[in-house]
């Protein structure tokens, strides 16, 4: 699976082990500072929040983009492996426990929301473009409703021909009843997004059910009625998928928002009931 | 198969993902060419704005829509294609980024309703409190720099707030002494000088260390108090908000050992060894464990007495103190008293008198004196008593007698013979020194008399003078001085005393001088029978009878009596008798019959014949006379009280009366020139008062007044016997007695801790002995090092534990190695929280 | 010319090549040169006056001793006539490391960037009306006039230590290029101070090539004399053949053309149609049938061929050729002296294609009798089966078929790592001005999808029909630009684009709405992707895509290519 051995190249391990590498040297320095007679919470707590910040880096850079700061792909990755450092430094400063006030609830939710929506979102975004890519025709998202159009057009336009010409009603019917909703807007996108067959497979048993009713000519418009079914299903599966991509974004960057804002008044408290012991 | 895409430049236009706004036709396939403005707003009206050429109207539509529509313009000239105008709908990213405005305006609200709605210690709290804090109900008990109300706290930043001052709300409740901020709550210089001390160590090993999470610690914070010394506060170690049953104080390793030079690792690698732990000094009860267990409880076992004490096991003698740190020994009289009382009370003691000399007529050569015309009255001829501690210190306290002591000092006052004309005035001075502090002590009470040096406590004040009775001064007096103020009156008047002989003239040189031949001769065996034997033989029978009439008859009778020997009515009437009889018998008896008739008659054998004779003859005539004639009553019993001295009594008339078993269970009484106390048992007020007193006084001024007396009293076979048990150290020259084993509740700073509770399961079948061993050295060197003052300077019973015995069980894995185990982080005395409540 | 006549809408001629059109006498001075002396103005349209093209078309440069005047490697897009002075050009064979400086590319100022940045978001296809800011936009549609004096290089130097060439007025020199739009085969300094040229660019060559048949014939001529020698001497097969070995060569050796000059319609009709690379191999004019004689070794000059064998009923495509390949060696190496060879494999032109043909003897005598053995290997290097990476017959199909073996710089995405975030489209919008200039879909094949944006072909065909030079190759880096002030809209490059990579947009003013010239009618311009020439970054959706899904890259650079798409 290409995206498989990609993820296990050997410069992902690199920076897996980077990564924990870095993580145990913030373990030891974090257990150095609470020795030293010092609160480590400000320390692991700053520390989380530079970490936080290198993260909002990604979106600054992707907003500047035509300025030499380095590609953005290499951002990202320092985003991927920052944010699961993130998670490790959040649950020493957490101390792995579920807070006790309003005020932490609400940062533990955010920051939990934030985080498992990025890690989702690294999974979705290596495991779906493959299904897009073998799954018929890659086309642009926002283009898909046009798509649509056109083919429920095309499918109407076959059923009336069918009509039209010797009268047949099995095809138009079958439009009637069952088509038409099923090119009228995306459908199954659950079914989908399960990569599941069972909506399409139906809908082709419908089609080869009418077929015995058929003589060759009504064949052959059945022929393309199967074509522009097939074509309806592949853009419901990009929509589906594609609309995944765009979709998890909305529990990820909204939330890191709202957590900034917590943050805020999170280090206005502490430093207001803070025992001066640095 | 059909294929969605077209890619021809005229069939795609470029997609612009950037934008704000979409065409809303776009859901329904169609999106307007033109799309939406920047401002959303559709601006579609047309395809084209036709024009008119010449007459016609002309298709403008764009090439990029398909060039000029093959329908054309309405004549009218608008265009055929009319576009409807859409609502234009935002794109996905914009509603993303509207979600994200929103999404961070919710934050705000809910932070607002966070801190704004309820009190911050509900709603900010980061943690409950632990059970002991259950009180602090609100921030601003434990939190300085927070005002009242809502958003109180935001004061804070107003308010520049130090450290100390939030550890300062801490110490309201909590005493942790005078330094709560220094390290472990002790004064800077107590630990500078136990740093000092552990640097002098001989065993001090450099510093090591062997943990590697303190050689990547960050720097301690720089804490400084006002003056400049290094401060760390209470929420340093005890960090609150963790929950309701967490333990405030638990520390871990690391953090002890951030500040300490020699950082180590596990207890059993490198913890230093202990040194002479537990016993830091010599007990203070001196206590042979060994010779008892070896000799005096066996013995004891098989004398077998009633009711002694012989402990069988450890917890006999040893009990554990308060929380099992300790084990205290039972008390004396528990467990001690059986065995030791008798030396206590001096009831076993083998010879020489069994109180302790408080007064007493000093022994002196009466006769040289007399002979050499001293004048100093009238005074006892037989006492030997020297001059007793107690009195040197009454002597020198008396003033313009202070060197009265020192003048008479290593002379033999028994015998005078050789001394010279200044000698015996100083021995004279002396005398009446004495006697007048005699006579003092009769009018003034024994405290001022002693005029201490100091300050004394009245509890202390009649301990040192054991409650004396005034009779026993009276009477010893009367008994030793009889014309005592008259003595001293003629004295003072520098008249010569009643019982002044000035010395006769040259003539009567000779026969003084056979007189003193004849003594000399006579004297040793005999004393009743030599020149001043009668006033010695009327002396006491003064004394005697008067004592005889006392004891039985009635005070009236006494009084009746005794008052005409001082008065005058009373001279009249006895003294024309004993001027007659006894004065003028007497010295013609001494100067013509006696001398007459033994002189001459006997020169050769006259010893060998009269002696016996003079001696049964005596007695015979006198026992006879003695039931004849009542006024002889006193000779009687003077040779009575003579005789009893002597080793055999052949007939018992009653039983002899000993003052001193008189006083078996203590107090005051009078032997011959004495006057005695005998110690009232274990911890005697008496001595254990002097004891401390006079050792006081070493290294100070006043001291020789005083440490006589306590040379006296602590000397080992001194009567009571205090010193025995009771070690004494020396202390910046003082004399310390411990009257008491060491006191747990006495050491304020403590910095280990340790109960023997957790540790019995260990013990085993070895018991104590399982950590106590005794040591194999030979029994006595324990008791030698209790000979010098110095209580560093010892040798144990018992082997002091080493660390390895501890390491066996304490490691990481089995009973722990937490400093705080066996270390206290507040050397001073933890109180509970103060509580300080007005009376209603 | 009066502004008030002018409207929004550009016109041939609108920015002449020089800074103002060439006035009469100067006109009649060019045309009096020996060059262009047979040229009547009667030939020429009345549309397009011959007067028109040398004013509009051709400027006077005067260069200073040591000046630049070409460089070599730079495309050519005009040619020089010598009117005074003398100029020295380094032979094409010296190679001339560290003689030129270096090329000053004109990037914008990192604030001027983020100016950019933040500027507010113009409408689509807002252009600033000309009348505001005109001067801007002509320093970037001008080449410069004269070379700068921090350019110039010591000729003398130059001379002792290299082979050179000396021309002087009246001489005609740079027209190859011109010709071929292909990079400049040599470089060429001014020699004396005050040398006067005259640049005609390669439009105005191109009409009067049409109109005047003699001036057809003679520069062709001119090119067979002069060109292909050097032309020889570039391919590596001839590399170090001695100078008379090369003139004999040349002498002898043929000059052809196959396909169509303007190929891409048709391949674009074909293409579009279902099934359409079927066929596309039908189009493609034979050069050499499989098994037929074989009578000469073939040296692509320019532009792309095919070989192929025979399997079953069809041909699989075994590889291509594209300039100084050499087709044949092998054939000459396999087969014994003077017997007669045959052509192993089948050749066809991928649309235009320039040839020269050289007899086989010829090829026995000097090149063989050298080294056969590299040239054996320079012959292998040209088909792709040398790449380490195995190319699938498929993905090799999609690219010859679809001619994108003609792009330089081809957008090329994974679909594999492409989550379709648009990120690249949208750092391209603002990297010029809030508009995309890509649309980011294409043909695809597997995971490989080769975006509809510029590849800066090869051999650009849409250079060929622009009237105006608007559509040019930047002279250092090649990259193909379009100049929005001189483009009319014509549509030309957009047509004749074979990869459907150039857009007409309909331009407009600040509220968003169409501009429309005088007669109502929209105004249109060719827009395309420009690698962001003008970027401190290079292409910005390269610097945009976050799952390095997208890659500008050589087709041909197989090894990267494919490399990267695993």
């Amino acid at each position: 699976m290409a995206q498989m051995s990609r993820a296990l190249s050997k410069g992902t391990l690199l920076s897996v082990v980077l990564t924990g590498f870095v993580f145990i040297l913030f373990f030891l320095a974090n257990k150095g500072y609470g020795v030293a007679l010092r609160d480590a919470k400000y320390f692991n707590g700053w520390i989380l929040a530079s970490c936080m910040a290198v993260l909002m880096f990604f979106t600054l850079r992707k907003r500047m983009v035509i300025l030499p700061f380095g590609r953005v792909r290499f951002w990202l990755l320092i985003h991927y492996y920052v944010g699961f450092l993130t998670i490790g430094v959040f649950w020493i400063h957490s101390r792995g426990l579920f807070p006790d006030s309003p005020m932490e609830w609400l940062l533990w939710t955010l920051f939990i929301l934030v985080a498992v929506s990025g890690v989702i979102g690294v999974i979705i975004s290596k495991i779906v473009p493959h299904r897009l890519a073998s799954q018929g025709e890659r086309v642009i998202f926002e283009r898909i409703p046009i798509f649509r159009a056109q083919l429920a057009a095309d499918a109407e336009a076959l059923a009336l021909d069918s009509i039209g010409g010797e009268n047949e009603v099995s095809l138009a019917e079958l439009h009637k009843n069952v088509l038409a909703a099923y090119f009228a807007r995306p459908r199954n996108i659950l079914a989908h997004l399960r990569m599941s067959n069972r909506p399409i497979a139906r809908i082709r048993s419908e089609l080869d059910t009418v077929e015995r009713y058929l003589d060759d000519e009504g064949k052959v418009r059945l022929g393309k009625m199967r074509d522009l079914v097939e074509a309806k299903n592949n853009l419901d599966i990009q929509y589906a998928n594609a609309g995944l991509l765009k979709l998890w974004l909305f529990l990820h960057i909204p939330p890191t928002f709202a957590l900034f804002v917590a943050i805020i008044a999170h280090v206005v408290i502490e430093y207001a009931f803070s025992t001066g012991i640095p | 198969m059909i294929i969605l895409q077209k890619f021809g430049f005229k069939d795609s236009r470029y997609e612009r993902p950037q934008d704000k706004w979409v065409c809303g036709h776009l859901v329904e396939g169609n999106p307007c060419p033109l799309g939406p403005g920047a401002d959303g707003k559709c601006r579609v009206t047309t395809v084209c704005r036709p024009q008119m050429v010449d007459g016609r109207w002309e298709c403008r539509r764009s090439p990029q829509d398909g060039g000029p529509c093959e329908g054309g313009p309405l004549p009218d000239g608008r265009c055929c294609k009319q576009l409807e105008p859409c609502v234009s709908q935002s794109s996905l990213r914009a509603k993303r980024n509207r979600t994200t405005w929103w999404a961070a305006a919710l934050a705000v609200g809910i932070v607002a309703l966070i801190i704004g709605g309820g009190t911050a210690d509900e709603y900010l709290m980061p943690g409950p409190l632990s059970q002991a804090h259950a009180v602090a109900t609100n921030c601003r008990m434990c939190h300085a720099g927070v005002k009242l109300g809502n958003l109180g706290w935001l004061h804070r930043f107003a308010a520049a707030v130090s450290p100390v001052q939030n550890a300062k709300l801490c110490t309201t409740c909590h005493d942790v002494g005078k330094h709560p901020f220094t390290a472990h709550t002790s004064p800077i210089e107590q630990l500078r000088k136990m740093t000092a001390d552990l640097k002098a160590e001989p065993q001090n090993q450099p510093p090591i260390n062997d943990s590697w999470i303190q050689k990547i610690a960050f720097p301690v914070p720089n804490l400084k108090s006002a003056t400049g010394e290094p401060e760390i506060f209470c929420a340093t170690c005890h960090k609150e908000h963790k929950g309701i049953f967490t333990k405030l104080t638990t520390v871990s390793n690391d953090v002890c050992q951030t500040c300490h030079v020699s950082k180590f690792g596990t207890f059993a690698q490198s913890h230093p060894q202990f040194s002479q732990y537990p016993f830091m000094r010599r007990t203070r009860i001196v206590f042979d464990h060994k010779s008892h267990f070896g000799k005096y409880f066996p013995q004891a076992v098989q004398a077998a007495t009633a009711g002694q004490v012989v402990p069988t096991v450890c917890s006999d003698c040893h009990v554990p103190g308060a929380g099992q740190k300790y084990m205290e020994i039972r008390s004396y009289d528990s467990m001690c008293s059986s065995c030791h009382n008798g030396e206590i009370s001096g009831a076993n003691v083998a010879m020489g008198p069994k109180g302790i000399d408080f007064i007493a007529v000093p022994g002196l050569d009466v006769a040289t004196l007399a002979e050499r015309g001293v004048d100093i009255g009238e005074w006892p001829q037989n006492s030997e008593a020297g001059l007793t501690a107690f009195m040197r210190t009454l002597l020198a306290s008396q003033k313009n007698d202070q060197d009265v002591v020192k003048g008479v000092a290593g002379l033999d006052l028994l015998d005078l013979s050789t001394a010279s004309d200044a000698t015996l005035a100083k021995v004279k001075a002396f005398s009446w020194a004495v006697k007048r502090l005699l006579h003092n002590l009769e009018s003034t009470n024994m405290s001022s008399a002693m005029a201490m040096p100091h300050e004394v406590a009245q509890q202390q004040m009649a301990g040192l003078t054991g409650g004396i009775s005034h009779d026993v001064i009276v009477e010893a007096d009367r008994a030793w001085f009889p014309n005592l103020n008259d003595d001293l009156m003629r004295h003072d008047q520098g008249k010569p005393t009643k019982s002044f002989v000035p010395p006769a003239a040259k003539e009567k040189a000779p026969t003084d001088q056979v007189n003193k031949i004849n003594t000399g001769k006579t004297t040793s065996p005999e004393p009743g029978l030599t020149p001043g034997s009668n006033q010695s033989i009327l002396a006491p029978s003064n004394d005697n009878g008067s004592s005889d009439i006392l004891s039985p008859g009635s005070n009236d009778n006494n009084s009746a009596i005794l008052p005409p020997s001082n008065d005058n009515t009373s001279s009249e009437i006895l003294s024309p008798g004993s001027k007659d009889n006894g004065s003028s018998i007497l010295p013609s008896g001494n100067d013509n019959k006696g001398s007459n008739i033994l002189s001459p008659g006997n020169n050769d054998n006259s010893s060998t014949i009269l002696s016996p004779n003079s001696d049964s003859g005596n007695s015979d005539i006198l026992s006879l006379d003695n039931n004849s004639s009542k006024s002889k009553a006193g000779n009687l019993l003077g040779i009575d009280a003579g005789k009893s001295t002597e080793p055999s009594t052949t007939e018992p008339v009653n039983k002899p009366f000993n003052p001193e078993t008189y006083a078996e269970y203590g107090g005051w009484y009078r032997q011959d020139y004495t006057i005695r106390y005998r110690p009232t048992g274990h911890a005697d007020m008496f001595l254990h008062t002097w004891l401390d007193f006079a050792g006081q006084a070493f290294g100070k001024d006043k001291e020789s007044q005083f440490t006589r007396i306590f040379d006296q009293l602590a000397r080992k076979d001194s009567i009571g016997r205090c010193t025995k048990c009771h070690s004494v150290d020396d202390n910046h020259g003082a004399k310390i007695v411990n009257w008491l084993a060491f006191d747990p509740t006495g050491v304020k700073t403590r910095v280990t801790k340790f109960s023997h509770a957790p540790h019995i399961e260990m013990a085993g079948t070895k018991g104590c002995l399982a950590c106590h061993v005794l040591t194999t050295t030979a029994s006595d060197d324990y008791l030698k090092t209790y000979a010098a003052g110095d209580p560093q300077v010892y040798s144990q019973n018992f082997v002091s534990l080493k660390k390895d015995l501890c390491a066996n069980c304490h490691t990481a894995q089995g009973a722990g190695e937490n400093c705080t185990q066996c270390h206290k982080y507040h050397f001073t005395e933890f109180s509970r929280p103060l509580i300080k409540t007005k009376l209603p | 010319m009066n502004k008030e006549l002018h409207d929004e809408r550009n016109r041939r001629w609108d920015e002449p090549f020089g800074e103002e059109a060439l006035d009469g006498d100067v006109v009649a001075r060019i045309l009096s040169l020996p060059d262009f002396e047979d040229l009547r103005p009667a030939d020429f349209p009345e549309w397009l006056p011959l007067e028109g093209i040398i004013a509009n078309d051709g400027r006077l440069r005067r260069f200073q001793r040591g000046d630049v005047i070409i460089r070599k490697g730079d495309y050519g897009n005009s040619l020089f006539v010598i009117l005074e002075g003398t100029v020295v050009g380094l032979a094409p064979s010296s190679d001339e490391e560290g003689v030129l400086p270096g090329t000053t590319v004109n990037r914008k100022s990192l604030s001027r960037s983020l100016m950019q940045l933040f500027a507010r978001a113009k409408p689509p296809e807002y252009r600033a009306s000309r009348t505001a800011n005109n001067d801007v936009q002509k320093s970037l549609a001008r080449l410069t006039e004269g070379a700068d004096p921090s350019q110039r290089v010591n000729v003398d130097d130059l001379v002792s230590r290299y082979s050179t060439f000396t021309l002087q007025a009246p001489q005609m020199f740079g027209e190859l290029a011109a010709l071929t739009r292909s990079p400049r085969s040599a470089s060429v300094f001014a020699f004396e101070d005050d040398t006067l040229l005259f640049e005609l660019r390669w439009q105005g060559l191109r009409e009067i090539r049409n109109w005047s048949s003699s001036f057809k014939q003679r520069i062709d001529r001119l090119y067979h004399e002069r060109g292909l020698a050097i032309r020889l001497q570039e391919c590596p097969a001839f590399k170090n053949l001695s100078k008379s070995a090369l003139d004999e060569i040349a002498k002898e050796s043929l000059f052809e053309t196959y396909g169509s000059f303007d190929w891409t319609h048709r391949f674009k009709s074909t293409i579009g149609r279902r099934a359409g690379t079927d066929r596309v191999i039908e189009q493609e004019q034979l050069i050499y049938q499989e098994g037929t004689h074989f009578d000469g070794l073939l040296l692509i000059n320019s532009g792309f061929a095919r070989v192929s064998e025979h399997i079953d009923h069809g041909e699989r495509t075994i590889g291509y050729l594209s300039r100084n390949d050499t087709y044949g060696l092998d054939e000459i190496l396999g087969s014994p002296d003077n017997g007669s060879i045959t052509a192993r494999t089948s050749l066809r032109a991928i649309g235009y294609v320039d040839i020269i043909r050289i007899p086989t003897y010829l090829v026995r005598k000097h090149v063989l009798s050298h080294q056969p053995i590299a040239v054996a290997e320079n012959a292998k290097a040209a088909t792709m089966s040398d790449s380490s990476e195995d190319m699938r017959q498929g993905l090799m199909d999609f690219f010859v078929d679809r001619r994108f073996i003609n792009g330089e710089k081809a957008m090329v995405i994974n679909l594999d790592r492409c989550v379709g975030c648009d990120d690249c489209v949208r750092a391209c919008a603002t990297a010029h001005d809030n508009n995309p200039r890509f649309t980011r879909h294409g043909p695809t094949y597997e995971s490989a999808m080769v975006v509809n944006a510029c590849m800066h072909c090869t051999d650009a065909v849409c250079l060929i029909g622009c009237p105006t030079g608007a559509i040019h190759r930047l002279e250092d880096t090649g990259t193909v630009v379009i100049d929005d002030n001189t483009c009319i809209g014509c549509e030309t490059c957009a047509n004749s684009c074979p990869y459907n990579n150039i857009r007409m947009v309909d331009i407009r003013d600040e509220s968003g709405a169409f501009m429309l010239d005088r007669e109502g009618k929209t105004i249109s311009r060719a827009t395309k992707c420009d690698l962001c020439a003008s970027q401190l970054t290079g292409p910005a959706c390269v610097q945009a895509c976050p799952h390095d899904a997208l890659v500008r890259v050589n087709i041909r650079d197989t090894e990267k290519l494919l490399k990267w798409l695993r």
